[in-house]
C-alpha cells in the first residue's frame, strides 16, 4: 500500500497511535477499553443502547453487535472464535432468553472467553438470591465460583439476599466439586 | 470515587480522543482506517479481500471503529445488503494528525492530550 505525502511509516504510526492511547489514558487515570454488549433483542436491544451511550460517555468503546456489525454478518459468526481472538476487553451478556443462555453455555466453557464474560442474571436466576433449581442457574453458580462475574439485574427490585451462613457452604461447595472433578479449572 | 463523566476536570475532547485511539490501537484497525480514507464509501467485501482476514474478525474489527465514531456507515439493500465506510469527521482529523503532518502542539487535537506530556518532561 502506498504511504500518503508526508506519511510516517506503517511501523512509527502504530507505535505513535499506542503513545497518544497511552497518553489519554494517563491523563484520564482510566484504560481505553473496548467491551461488547450482548443479549436479547426488543427490550434488551434498547437497554443495551442505553449502556453503550452512557459507556461511550466515558472514552469507552462499547459495541452493540446489532448496531455496529456490517450487515453482510450473522450475529452467529460474532461467536466464539471472534471473541478468542480478537482484543475485546470484556463481554457483558444479558442472559434474558433462550439464545442468550446458550451463548452463555458456549462462552463460559471457553478458558480464553470465560474470563472476559461478565454475566447479567435476574435474581430469580441467580444463584445467590434463588437456589439453583435448574442446569442454567446450576451453570452460573459453577461460573460464579470460577470466576466470580455473574450478576443480579433487575432495575431496582429488591432481590432476596441469602446469610453468609448459607452462601459460604454453597459457593466452597462448588469450589471443591470442581476441584474434585476438574481441578484445573481452579487457580488455587 | 467519582464517576470519570462527573469529574469536573475531565476535559470531553481528551475522553474522545481515548475512545478514537484505543479503536485505531491495533494494525488491522488502522490498516481498515487508511483504506476507508483512501476509497470513501468502501464496500465491507472489498475491505475483507484487501486486508484478507476473515470476515467475522474483520466485522469486529469494523464495528469497533464504528462505536468509536471514527467512521461513518451506510447501509444499502440493492439484491444483497451492502454496508459501506467512510470516514466520519473526526475520524478525518485523525488521519490528517497521524499520516498528513505532525501534531502540531498548537493544534486544538494535540493539546488535549499534550499539555501532560510537555509538564512531565521538564
Amino acid at each position: 500500500m502506498m504511504e500518503s505525502r508526508g506519511a510516517l511509516s506503517k511501523g512509527n504510526t502504530v507505535q505513535r497511535v499506542h503513545r497518544i492511547r497511552r497518553e489519554a489514558e494517563h491523563r484520564l487515570q482510566r484504560s481505553g477499553l473496548v467491551v461488547i454488549l450482548l443479549g436479547s433483542s426488543g427490550r434488551g436491544l434498547d437497554e443495551r443502547r442505553d449502556v453503550a451511550h452512557v459507556l461511550v460517555r466515558r472514552g469507552i468503546v462499547a459495541l452493540v453487535p446489532e448496531d455496529d456489525f456490517p450487515l453482510e454478518i450473522g450475529p452467529s459468526v460474532l461467536e466464539v472464535d471472534v471473541l478468542e481472538r480478537s482484543d475485546v476487553d470484556l463481554v457483558f451478556l444479558s442472559i434474558e432468553s433462550w439464545g442468550a443462555a446458550a451463548e452463555f453455555g458456549q462462552f463460559s466453557s471457553n478458558p480464553k472467553i470465560a474470563p472476559k464474560l461478565r454475566v447479567l442474571v435476574r435474581p430469580e436466576y441467580h444463584p445467590v438470591h434463588t437456589p439453583p433449581g435448574s442446569y442454567l442457574t446450576d451453570l452460573y453458580l459453577t461460573h460464579l465460583v470460577r470466576y466470580g462475574h455473574v450478576y443480579p439485574v433487575d432495575g431496582g427490585r429488591q432481590a432476596p439476599v441469602p446469610s453468609a451462613k448459607a452462601l459460604i457452604p454453597m459457593l466452597v461447595e462448588r469450589h471443591r466439586e470442581i476441584k474434585a472433578f476438574r481441578p484445573l479449572n481452579i487457580t488455587k | 470515587m467519582k464517576k470519570l463523566a462527573d469529574r469536573e476536570d475531565t476535559d470531553p475532547e481528551v475522553i474522545a480522543r481515548l475512545r478514537a485511539y484505543t479503536a485505531l490501537d491495533n494494525p488491522i484497525r488502522l490498516r481498515a482506517f487508511r483504506l476507508i480514507h483512501e476509497s470513501p464509501g468502501v464496500p465491507f467485501s472489498h475491505i475483507a479481500r484487501r486486508i484478507r482476514i476473515e470476515s467475522g474478525l474483520l466485522a469486529y474489527h469494523m464495528g469497533v471503529l464504528k462505536a468509536a465514531g471514527v467512521v461513518d456507515v451506510t447501509y444499502e439493500r440493492d439484491g444483497r445488503q451492502v454496508t459501506s465506510y467512510r470516514l466520519g469527521a473526526r475520524g478525518d482529523e485523525l488521519f490528517g494528525e497521524l499520516f498528513q503532518k505532525r501534531a502540531s502542539p498548537t493544534s486544538k487535537a494535540a493539546k488535549a492530550v499534550l499539555p501532560s506530556v510537555v509538564t512531565r518532561q521538564h
